[in-house]
């Protein structure tokens, strides 16, 4: 340990001259997870109310989770919903990034920042107003509203996303690509989309978690049958507070870090 | 392989109120190394673009062979192309890149992997087909792109500075190696570049443009010698350029005259001489040979350039001319008066603009 502290890091400074850099390093990392980390001990908890640190360990509020067709119910509801807002917002969004870095029209900047907008007006807003259109256009209480919904929220993400992913491409190749034969859409296909991928699964992270932790919209357009996860939360916290909270936060938890690690696997992948 | 013609028949492109390409008229010939020479922004490489079809010009036709290939998408033209950064698919091994254009036609396996290593024959690379571009040198990744834009027979080639990514020794070899590859081929072929050296090196003929015209189209040695405006001869080559004055009839600088080789009257307002460094001739006191021009100053430096000595010398109005010496043999000191012969036939007097 002695000896590492005294160890020249990689640009001859020796490593114990920066441990104040690796302590705030550390401190922003434990301020980072640290909610994470309180959930889910408290989530085996066999108390009645939510306690840190529990008193005793057990798996019950699991057991009730997993028995109550509400949560299940809801919890089918998110992950369908999520999914199918990256379906649409994905594309979507790649496609609008791709028009907004080739063309050459006036207009486009005007696109781009109406592509943006959802992101500039506060959320509640958002969701106030859809719920009045929704209301006209009976989508109220739909998954196709929420993900409609959804996929409004996200398109700014992915296209700010991949937009950064096409800047430090080189446009040129795929005119090469359309030189030698391939119409453009072809071209684009295997020459363009393979080197922005890297930039296209995390537009598919961002959307996916941006549908699964969704909460002011969901609350004015989601109910009954298709409430989403995070609505039927927010209920319950406002009738009781008990641990099957925090079971509900740990599998979301659980379903978020599974799909970072695995779209940091596939972009590792595709770097080499 | 038949290579074809290509003709381009008044081509304008505006961009609003900015004109790129005004009523650009050029024939290339089959088989043809013709090289579009111009400063940046001279809209040389935009006439490269709209032959290959990226960009729809605002009037006028492009032919190839006998066609109208005007609104022919890029990937129905046929036509290969090699960029300046290479553009090669970072994604693809060397022998997936030749083979993409193949891949877009209708050949079997067998024949894409005979026609790639073929390709790869042409630019002496057949070992690197497994390699990424990221494996390869400047030089490889260039003669690489190469290969892929002729795997595929096409009947054209066309090239966008392809060069100016390499060191000079490098470019200077793949100059001779790009000439050989299309001598080899009989492919006709558009060369755009800045570097009026390379320009003059590999091309059958030059056309020269600025400001989206074409300032003239010759072959190399022609423009050189014979340019037809000031821009072309400032353009091509080093060169020194003197306004002359009009009296009686003759063409004088600094009082003495100056015999054009052909008369004065044909050469319209604001004439002006145009010197290349190795045409001027150091003369001994009172010498002056027969069918020479005489141009005296003094001498202000001479440089030593490894191979030769560039002398400067300084005329009676104070601009200074400079020639090209093979030694510091008869040169006097500086400041001491200098007489210098031009011959008649190198003398070159074109109208100012």
């Amino acid at each position: 340990m002695i000896r590492w502290l005294a160890s020249p890091a990689w640009d001859q400074v020796a490593h114990y001259r920066r441990l104040w850099l690796y302590a705030i390093a550390i401190l922003v990392m434990i301020i980072l997870v640290a909610p994470t980390l309180i959930v889910i001990p408290m989530s085996f908890s066999d108390s009645k109310y939510l306690t840190f640190p529990p008193t005793g360990w057990s798996l019950d509020w699991y057991r009730t989770f997993f028995q109550s067709s509400t949560w299940l119910m809801a919890t089918k509801t998110s992950l369908l919903v999520a999914v199918f807002t990256v379906l649409v917002a994905t594309p979507l969004g790649t496609l609008a990034a791709y028009a907004i870095h080739e063309s050459r029209l006036a207009a486009m900047s005007g696109v781009h920042a109406i592509l943006l907008s959802p992101m500039m007006v506060p959320v509640i807003m958002v969701a106030i107003g859809l719920y009045f259109i929704y209301a006209r256009l009976e989508l109220l209480n739909t998954k196709l509203g929420l993900v409609l919904a959804h996929a409004m929220l996200a398109i700014p993400l992915v296209v700010i996303t991949v937009l950064a992913g096409l800047k430090t491409y080189d446009m040129n190749q795929e005119r090469v690509a359309r030189s030698l034969g391939a119409p453009r859409w072809l071209a684009f296909w295997t020459v363009t989309l393979p080197q922005i991928r890297p930039a296209i699964l995390n537009a598919v992270l961002l959307s996916f978690l941006t549908s699964l932790d969704e909460v002011n919209v969901a609350l004015f357009i989601s109910g009954g049958d298709n409430s989403t996860i995070t609505r039927v939360m927010f209920n319950s916290l406002r009738d009781e507070i008990d641990p099957l909270i925090t079971v509900v936060s740990t599998c979301l938890v659980l379903v978020s870090v599974t799909i970072v690690l695995v779209v940091q696997l596939a972009n590792r992948k595709s770097h080499q | 392989m038949t290579s074809l013609p290509i003709s381009i028949r008044s081509l304008t492109k505006a961009h609003g109120a900015l004109t790129v390409l005004d009523g650009v008229d050029l024939d290339v010939r089959s088989g043809e190394f013709m090289t579009l020479l111009g400063p940046s922004g001279s809209g040389k490489t935009t006439l490269l673009m709209v032959i290959a079809g990226f960009i729809r010009p605002s009037a006028g036709q492009v032919l190839i062979g006998d066609k109208d290939m005007t609104r022919v998408p890029p990937h129905r033209r046929d036509l290969g192309m090699v960029f300046q950064n290479y553009a090669l698919f970072p994604h693809m091994t060397v022998g997936e890149n030749v083979a993409y254009p193949l891949k877009r036609r209708s050949y079997s396996k067998a024949e894409i992997s005979d026609k790639v290593k073929a390709a790869l024959k042409i630019v002496q690379l057949e070992a690197l087909s497994e390699r990424y571009p990221s494996q390869l040198s400047g030089g490889q990744k260039q003669r690489i792109a190469l290969a892929r834009a002729v795997s595929f027979d096409p009947r054209i080639l066309l090239m966008d500075e392809p060069l100016s990514a390499l060191d000079k020794k490098l470019r200077e070899h793949m100059q001779i190696e790009i000439r050989d590859l299309h001598d080899r081929l009989g492919i006709t072929t558009i060369y755009v570049t800045h570097d009026q050296r390379e320009a003059l090196t590999m091309s059958d003929r030059i056309a020269v443009i600025n400001e989206g015209r074409i300032a003239q189209v010759d072959a190399p040695a022609a423009l050189y010698e014979k340019p037809k405006s000031l821009f072309v001869a400032d353009f091509i080559g080093d060169s020194t350029i003197l306004p002359l004055h009009r009296e009686a009839g003759r063409l004088m600088l600094n009082g003495a005259p100056i015999n054009p080789g052909c008369a004065p009257e044909a050469i319209g307002t604001a004439p002006h001489l145009v010197i290349r460094p190795e045409k001027l001739e150091l003369l001994r006191d009172g010498q002056l040979p027969a069918g020479q021009n005489l141009i005296e100053g003094s001498l202000r430096s001479a440089l030593f350039q490894g191979d030769s000595v560039l002398v400067q010398v300084e005329l009676a109005d104070g601009a200074v001319l400079s020639l090209r010496q093979p030694g510091r043999q008869n040169l006097p000191e500086p400041g001491h008066r200098i007489r210098l012969g031009l011959p008649i036939a190198d003398t070159v007097v074109l109208a100012g603009a």
